[in-house]
């Protein structure tokens, strides 16, 4: 595929195949033009990932900013191994981790709920309500273990597999898999806690 | 109740975006690749550009507008804005098809050659901006590193500021022939691109530089790192270094790079040094030969650096910073050694 097929590719709602993101990145390393491609690729599920990190939308725009200045800068050197999302995943975790805004969680699951709760007004009809409850949802995800936490937003937020998510954050399917599967139930356990 | 969580959860983290975060983002984007287009990814492959497109009418008329297009496109990097104020007026004009490309101004100095190409194709066509080749008459050339293109819709033409590296040791004056052999279209169509060549033949002064050779050597976390010359002419100011990665090279971490380094004049801002330039090695073999130098460079022993902008009076206190160097593995990670490394000194 052309470098100008994958860019308008792209820009028409996504790459069809691991091939293309291969395609997509050589023509992003010989050309930085072509990089625009890439970052309207995957400037959603990067910034997910991040926001699930932090706590400000300005400091996931931030990072996700960084983690693209970044990835241009070392396109070049990327050799095909793994997803290009799960490259761009790994300079976005490791941008988090230098940029220092990777805190530990600092509150347990029960109180991130009472947090969240207590941030705002009373539900005043349904809409309010799932609101509360995703502001409920965010808030324990953030106050998972980091390893779960990542799992989890990688997971569910920029839609990566387990194998996927192994990569970037350096274990193994069946150690992410477990990861996940404690993450859910940890958030169940808060889920009805809440009830 | 798995499935439920699952799904809240999905729509719990579909973050967007708040407030003018996105836009943020963008810019920021859209400024890294326009500094990608002066940094040492040229190496191995044609030139990279970075093609802004300006949306909206211009009010100017036809060759007036074109002017401004060129100026546009000069603003891009402080010391082109110099080199075009201070460059030749040429106005050479080649015409193949339905393409005609101007060479409107030229200018020289030992760091870089700045050409400012206009092209003004049919109406209806897509944007174009010049690829090509410069030799001087010795027949070295000079290498084309980095580029500004800036294209109107409404007008049919593109303006371009083209940056090459000089080869060492040219005179006062140099004769060069610039031959465009095509015109790369600047969309995401996939149109071919018009071929030429389109061919200039013209001389240039060569501006003043002024050279210093410290020879001052800093140390810090094992690695000695040594500021071999520093040269600085109107349009930036490039240094030399060389760095003896013993300490830090293994196996798995083979190449190096200074990363975030910093050059002050006086109490002026501390200007990057992302732009890299061809080691000392290079001595104006044409883009075919410099594979093997590249892959020396890219070990990281030699540094060649320059700044978006130069020093009409270089005179004075200079400080260069390096705050830490970067060592690769190959596969994208990236393990850094702290510094900093930091010289000062005097230029007469």
């Amino acid at each position: 595929m052309e470098t100008r097929d994958l860019v308008r590719a792209t820009a028409e709602g996504g790459l069809a195949s691991p091939a293309d993101e291969q395609d997509l990145l050589s023509a992003a390393a010989a050309e930085p033009a072509a990089f625009e491609a890439v970052y309207l690729a995957y400037r959603t599920p990067v910034y997910r990932y991040l926001r699930s990190l932090v706590r400000t939308d300005d400091e996931a725009a931030d990072l996700t900013a960084l983690t693209f200045e970044r990835a241009l800068r070392e396109v070049r050197r990327y050799r095909g191994t793994g997803s290009a999302i799960g490259w761009l995943l790994r300079i976005a975790r490791n941008a988090a981790i230098d940029a220092g805004r990777r805190r530990r969680p600092t509150v347990g699951l029960q109180t991130a709920r009472a947090r969240g709760l207590a941030a705002t007004d009373p539900p005043l009809d349904d809409t309010v309500a799932e609101r509360e409850q995703m502001h409920v949802l965010r808030a324990a995800v953030r106050a998972l273990p980091p390893p779960t936490r990542d799992a989890i937003a990688l997971r569910f937020g920029a839609g990566l597999t387990a194998r996927e998510i192994g990569a970037v954050i350096g274990k193994s399917e069946a150690a992410t898999q477990k990861l996940i599967t404690r993450g859910l139930a940890a958030l169940k356990e808060a889920h009805r806690a809440q009830d | 109740m798995t499935a439920s969580l699952e799904d809240e959860l999905r729509i719990a983290l579909a973050w967007e975006p708040a407030g003018n975060g996105s836009a943020r983002m963008d810019a920021a984007v859209r400024r890294a690749m326009l500094a990608a287009a002066t940094r040492r990814d040229f190496l191995r492959r044609p030139i990279p550009r970075l093609a802004l497109a300006i949306i909206g009418a211009l009010l100017l008329g036809g060759a007036a507008s074109a002017v401004t297009l060129l100026q546009r496109a000069a603003e891009l990097m402080p010391g082109w804005r110099v080199a075009y104020q201070q460059a030749e007026r040429l106005d050479l004009r080649q015409t193949v098809g339905d393409y005609t490309v101007t060479l409107e101004r030229g200018y020289v100095d030992p760091n870089q050659l700045v050409l400012a190409f206009l092209v003004d194709g049919p109406n209806g066509s897509f944007h174009a901006v010049p690829r090509g080749e410069v030799v001087d008459a010795e027949g070295r050339s000079y290498l084309d590193l980095a580029g500004g293109d800036i294209n109107a819709a409404e007008e049919n033409a593109s303006a371009t500021i083209s940056s090459y590296q000089v080869p060492p040791g040219v005179g006062s004056w140099v004769q060069l022939t610039a031959t465009i052999n095509e015109l790369l279209p600047v969309t995401l169509e996939n149109v071919p691109s018009p071929r030429g060549p389109w061919v200039f033949h013209f001389s240039l002064p060569v501006h003043p530089v002024s050279v210093l050779n410290p020879a001052k050597t800093v140390v810090a976390a094992g690695v000695p790192i040594t500021l071999r010359e520093m040269r600085i002419t109107a349009t930036t100011a490039r240094v030399i270094l060389d760095l003896d990665l013993s300490a830090v090279r293994d196996e798995q971490w083979t190449l190096w790079q200074m990363r975030d380094a910093t050059l002050q004049h006086e109490k002026g801002p501390a200007q990057s040094l992302e732009w890299a330039q061809l080691s000392p090695d290079w001595t104006g073999q044409p883009k075919e030969a410099i594979q093997e130098l590249i892959l020396r460079m890219e070990r990281g022993d030699v540094e060649v650096r320059q700044t978006p902008a130069g020093a009409s009076d270089p005179s004075g206190h200079w400080t260069l910073t390096i705050p830490h160097i970067g060592g690769y593995d190959g596969s994208g990670e990236v393990k850094f050694v702290e510094g900093p490394w930091v010289f000062t000194f005097e230029m007469p």
